[in-house]
C-alpha cells in the first residue's frame, strides 16, 4: 500500500495552507536538528583535540622531569669525580631547574594531585640526598658521599624514572585512549550525519510526495470529472478523501455536477418537445397548404377552361404564397430536424459532373430570372463520389440559389475540382457571383438560422435566411465544410470541402453541432 | 653434590618442605602471622598450571611445595604447545599460567580468552644477539635475522618492539629466518643472520661459544629493564570461583620467585627434575637464572608494563585495542595488592 501516505495527508482535517507550512517546518526542524547535531560532533572533535594537546603537553614535562633526574645524577658524579668548587655550585644550582621542572609538572596536572604529590615527594628525598651528597663533597668525605650516592641517591634516582616512565606511559596510554574514542566518535558521528542526511532527504522527499499527491490527486480527478462534464457525462460523481478546500471543491463540483445534469435533462427535453412540436406543426401545416395549393391548380385550370381568365392572376398569387410558405415550412422542418439529431445520411455512390449538370439545369429558370449568364467549369477527373446525394444536391441548389438572388446582369461561375492535397481525397465546389455583396458584418452571422444580412434584404428578397445554416450543417455532417469570401458590391465566393468517400455517420457529430446554436433556433 | 647450599640446607630438604620456614625467613618474608592464621583453606585444592618451554619459568615449577604448604593438594602441570595457549585456556585446561606479557595481549587480542593478569613475575630475560657486522640495532636494517621459529611468537614480538623503538619497521626493514633455535645458531655461527633473538638459554650459549656480542640484554637495559616479561595470570571463572585459592597460589609463587632469585641452582635443578630443561643444558641455564631480575615484582608496576607494551605492540600495528582496554578487561591486581601489604610493601 503505497498510498496510504498521501491519503493520510488527505485526511487530516486541516487546510491545504497549513499542511504546506507544516511540511516546511518540518523539513526546516530536520535542518536545524542536523545542523545542531553537526555542531555537536565538531565540538566533540574539538573538545578531544584540546585533551589529546594537553596530554601532549603533560607527557613533554615528564619527559623534561626525567632527563633533568638523569643529569642531575651525572653532575653529581662528575662533582665526585673533580670536587671543586665550581661544579658543586652548579650541581646545586641544577636543584632549582628541578624544582622548576616540578612547578611545571604541578601546572599541567592539576588534575592528578595525588600522583604529583607522590612525585615531590621522591624528588624532595632525591633532592635532600643531593644536598647532602654535595656538603659531604665539599668538607672533603669522598667515601661518605660516594657510598650516599650509591646506595640512596642512585636508587632513588632509578624509583623517579620509573615513576614518571609510568607517569608518560599513562598519559600515552590516554592518549592513545582518546585517539580510539576519537576514531569511535568520528564513526559513530560520520553514521549520524550519514543517518541524518540520508533520512532527512528521504523524509522530504516523502513529505512532498505525500503533500503534492494529497493535493494532485484530487486535482487530476477534478480535471477528469470536468471534461466528462464538457463531453456531456453527468452520470459519475468525484470521490476525494480529503478534508480541505480540495474535499469542499470536490463537493461543489459534484453539486454542479449534479445541477448541470438536472439542467441538460430539462433542456434535453425542451428540446425534443420544440423538435416534436415543428415535426408535427410542419406536417400539420404541410396536409391543408398542399390541399390550398392542388385546389389553387385545380381552380386555376377551371379558370381557363370556363374562360374566365380575370381571376386567374388571384389564383397564381394564391399558388405562389403556397408555394412559399410550403418551402418555408420544408425549411424549417429540415432544420428542426437536424438540430433534434434526427437527420440521417444515407452515402450512395454518384457521378459529380452529372449532379452538377443536373443542379444547374434545375437552377436555369433562377438564372434567367436576373438576366444572369452561368459558367461551369469542371475538372476532368471529378469521378465518383460517395455520399448523401440528396444532401449534396441540396447544398449546390442553396449556394446556386442564393447566387442567383442576389446577383442581377452578373455571372455566376462554379468551379468544381478533385482534391488530393490532403490526406482524404476531396470534391472543392465554389460557387462564384459578381452580386452585391456583402459586408464583415454580415458574413458574420452568415450560417446562423434565421439571420439575413439585413431587413432590406429581407423585405426585398424574400427568404427565411435558413438556407445557409442548413448547408454548413449539412457540409459537417458529411465530415466538409463551408467558407465564404465576399466584397460588398462586388460579389461573392462560397466553397464547400467534401470527403469524395463518405465517413461512417458520426452521431456525436450531429447533436453537438445542433446543440451549439440551439438557442437561436428556439 | 652440586645442589648443597652453602647455608646448609639442601635441595632435598628444601623440596620436602622442611626448611619451607627457614627458606622464607632466609629470603626476606616476613609474613602476618594473623593474615595466614584467619586466611580460610583454598576453595579447591587442585590447581593446573600451564607447562611450558621456557626456564625462566622457574618460579612456578619451585612453588609446589610452598602451594602444598597452602592447602592444594593436586599441584598439576598440564603441558601445551605455545600456539595453543589460548584455546586450551578457553577450554578451561589451566587455571594458572605464566607467560611473556606482550605475546599473551597479542594473543588476547586475535583470539580473546577468559585470562585476567595477577601480577609480574620476572624482568628481562630476552638477548638481542648480534654479530660482528652490526654494533647497534639500527644496523640491522636490511639484515638477516632469527627471531624466533614462528611469527608473532614472543622472541618475534619482542624483537619487533625493539626495532621499532629505534625507529625501523619490524616488517619490513628486516628479514627473518623461521627456522628453529639449533639451525639458527649455525646460521649466525656461519655468518648468514646478523641477529639473533635469544631466550634462555640461547644468550649464554651463544656467548659461551664465543659468538656475537649483546646489542640489547632486556635484564639491564632500559626501557625494557624497567618492565617485566612474564607476568603471572589467571583463569577469570577462576579467579572468580576462588579467591582465597588465588590469593593463596600467588602468594607462593611470589615467594618462590625471591626463591629462585636467591636460590638459582636449586631453581635449574628443578626444572631438570621437572623435565623443562635437559641435564646438559644446566650450565647455560644457571647463569641465565642468576642474572634475570626475579625479585623485582615487589617494585615494578604490572599495570604499567601492560601499559608499555600495549602502547609499542599498537605502534607498529600489531594489535588495535589500547592500553587500558587490556587493562579494563584482562587485570586484577587485588590479590597482588593485598600480598604487597601482607607483606608490608609499601607500594
Ligand atoms: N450570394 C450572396 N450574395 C449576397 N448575399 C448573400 C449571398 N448568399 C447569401 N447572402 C446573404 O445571406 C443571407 C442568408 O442567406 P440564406 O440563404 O441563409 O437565406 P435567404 O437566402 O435569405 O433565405 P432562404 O435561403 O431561406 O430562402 C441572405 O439573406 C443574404 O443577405
Ligand atoms: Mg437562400
Amino acid at each position: 500500500m503505497k498510498n496510504w501516505l498521501p491519503r493520510l495527508v488527505a485526511k487530516a482535517p486541516f487546510t491545504v495552507h497549513t499542511k504546506l507550512i507544516g511540511a516546511f517546518f518540518t523539513i526546516a526542524a530536520l535542518l536545524i536538528i542536523f545542523g545542531i547535531v553537526v555542531i555537536q560532533v565538531l565540538s566533540g572533535i574539538n573538545r578531544r583535540s584540546e585533551e589529546l594537546s594537553q596530554l601532549r603537553r603533560k607527557v613533554a614535562a615528564f619527559r623534561r622531569l626525567q632527563h633533568d633526574t638523569t643529569a642531575q645524577l651525572y653532575s653529581v658524579t662528575s662533582a665526585l669525580l673533580s670536587p671543586e668548587e665550581q661544579t658543586l655550585e652548579s650541581s646545586l644550582r641544577q636543584l632549582n631547574e628541578f624544582r622548576y621542572d616540578l612547578d611545571r609538572l604541578q601546572f599541567v596536572t592539576r588534575d592528578e594531585v595525588e600522583l604529583f604529590n607522590k612525585i615531590r615527594k621522591e624528588h624532595e628525598q632525591l633532592v635532600q640526598m643531593i644536598i647532602k651528597v654535595v656538603e659531604l663533597t665539599r668538607g672533603h668525605e669522598f667515601t661518605k658521599a660516594n657510598e650516599l650516592r650509591l646506595t640512596k641517591t642512585v636508587p632513588l634516582a632509578d624509583i623517579l624514572e620509573r615513576l614518571t616512565n609510568e607517569m608518560v606511559n599513562r598519559a600515552e596510554a590516554d592518549m592513545e585512549a582518546k585517539v580510539d574514542e576519537s576514531n569511535r566518535a568520528y564513526m559513530t558521528s560520520r553514521w549520524v550525519v550519514i543517518g541524518f542526511a540520508v533520512g532527512s532527504i528521504g523524509l522530504a522527499i516523502l513529505l512532498g510526495y505525500a503533500v503534492s499527491s494529497s493535493l494532485m490527486g484530487p486535482v487530476k480527478l477534478m480535471d477528469n470529472q470536468l471534461r466528462q462534464i464538457a463531453s456531456g457525462d453527468f452520470s459519475k460523481r468525484v470521490e476525494v478523501p480529503n478534508r480541505d478546500e480540495l474535499g469542499t471543491l470536490a463537493d461543489n463540483l459534484n453539486r454542479m455536477n449534479n445541477k448541470l445534469r438536472d439542467l441538460y435533462q430539462q433542456l434535453d427535453a425542451a428540446s425534443r418537445h420544440k423538435s416534436d412540436f415543428l415535426a408535427n406543426m410542419s406536417h400539420e401545416l404541410r396536409t391543408p397548404l398542399n390541399a390550398i395549393i392542388g385546389y389553387s391548380e385545380m381552380l386555376m385550370e377551371e379558370a381557363e377552361d370556363r374562360d374566365r381568365k380575370g381571376s386567374i392572376p388571384d389564383l397564381q398569387k394564391i399558388r405562389a404564397s403556397g408555394k412559399h410558405l410550403l418551402e418555408l415550412i420544408n425549411a424549417i422542418l429540415d432544420i428542426s430536424k437536424i438540430e433534434a439529431g434526427k437527420v440521417e445520411l444515407f452515402p450512395e455512390a454518384f457521378n459529380v459532373k452529372a449532379l452538377i449538370e443536373e443542379v444547374s439545369g434545375t437552377v436555369q429558370p433562377l438564372i434567367e430570372k436576373n438576366s444572369n449568364i452561368i459558367a461551369i467549369n469542371c475538372d476532368d477527373d471529378l469521378g465518383d463520389m460517395y455520399a448523401d446525394i440528396t444532401k449534396v444536391r441540396q447544398i449546390l441548389f442553396n449556394l446556386l440559389s442564393n447566387a442567383c438572388k442576389f446577383t442581377e446582369h452578373g455571372t455566376i461561375t462554379l468551379d468544381a475540382v478533385h482534391d488530393y492535397s490532403e490526406r482524404t481525397s476531396r470534391l472543392l465546389v465554389s460557387v462564384i457571383d459578381t452580386g452585391i455583396g456583402m459586408t464583415e458584418e454580415q458574413m458574420g452571422k452568415l450560417f446562423q438560422p434565421f439571420s439575413q444580412a439585413d431587413i432590406q434584404t429581407a423585405r426585398k428578397f424574400g427568404g427565411t435566411g435558413l438556407g445557409l445554416a442548413i448547408t454548413r450543417q449539412f457540409c459537417e455532417m458529411m465530415g466538409g465544410d463551408i467558407k465564404v469570401r465576399s466584397e460588398r458590391g462586388r460579389g461573392t465566393a462560397f466553397t464547400v470541402r467534401l470527403p469524395m468517400a463518405a465517413p461512417p455517420p458520426r452521431a456525436d457529430a450531429i447533436s453537438s453541432a445542433t446543440s451549439g446554436d440551439s438557442s437561436k433556433s428556439v | 653434590m652440586k645442589n648443597k647450599k652453602a647455608d646448609g640446607w639442601s635441595r632435598r630438604e628444601f623440596l620436602g618442605g622442611l626448611a619451607l620456614t627457614g627458606a622464607a625467613a632466609v629470603v626476606g618474608w616476613r609474613p602476618d602471622l594473623v593474615t595466614a592464621a584467619v586466611e580460610p583453606p583454598p576453595e579447591t585444592t587442585r590447581l593446573r598450571f600451564h607447562k611450558g618451554k621456557p626456564a625462566c619459568w622457574a618460579p612456578i615449577y619451585v612453588a609446589e611445595p610452598l602451594l602444598r604448604e597452602e592447602g592444594f593438594t593436586d599441584v598439576q602441570y598440564v603441558f601445551g604447545p605455545q600456539t595453543e595457549v589460548g584455546k586450551m585456556f578457553s577450554e578451561g585446561k589451566f587455571d594458572l599460567n605464566v607467560g611473556f606479557s606482550a605475546k599473551t595481549m597479542y594473543n588476547l587480542e586475535h583470539q580473546p580468552y577468559p585470562l585476567k593478569f595477577l601480577s609480574g613475575l620476572h624482568v628481562g630475560c630476552y638477548a638481542l644477539i648480534g654479530s660482528a657486522r652490526t654494533r647497534s640495532v639500527r644496523d640491522l636494517k636490511g639484515r638477516t635475522v632469527w627471531a624466533g621459529a614462528i611469527e608473532n611468537d614472543g622472541p618475534h614480538l619482542f624483537f619487533s618492539t625493539i626495532v621499532a623503538y629505534v625507529g625501523l619497521d619490524p616488517r619490513t626493514d628486516v628479514n627473518y629466518v623461521w627456522v628453529d633455535k639449533d639451525e639458527a645458531i649455525r646460521l649466525f655461527r656461519d655468518g648468514k643472520i646478523d641477529a639473533f633473538m635469544s631466550f634462555p638459554p640461547g644468550a649464554h650459549e651463544l656467548r659461551h661459544n664465543g659468538l656475537g656480542h649483546l646489542l640489547i640484554d632486556t635484564n639491564v637495559d632500559k626501557p625494557w629493564s624497567q618492565y617485566f616479561c612474564c607476568m603471572v595470570a589467571g583463569h577469570s571463572d577462576f579467579i572468580r570461583k576462588n579467591p582465597i585459592a588465588t590469593r593463596r597460589a600467588l602468594r607462593a609463587i611470589l615467594k618462590a620467585n625471591d626463591i629462585v632469585a636467591r636460590d638459582p641452582e636449586t631453581a635449574a635443578r628443578i626444572l631438570i627434575e621437572r623435565k623443562v630443561i635437559k641435564e646438559s643444558e644446566y650450565v647455560h641455564i644457571l647463569p641465565e637464572l642468576k642474572h634475570i631480575p626475579y625479585n623485582m615484582w615487589r617494585d615494578y608496576n604490572p599495570e604499567d608494563t601492560i601499559r608499555f607494551y600495549a602502547l609499542r605492540m599498537r605502534e607498529i600495528g600489531t594489535i588495535k585495542s589500547n592500553p587500558q582496554q587490556f587493562i579494563d578487561q584482562h587485570a586484577d591486581w587485588r590479590f597482588m595488592n593485598e600480598l604487597k601489604k601482607e607483606f608490608g610493601i609499601t607500594w
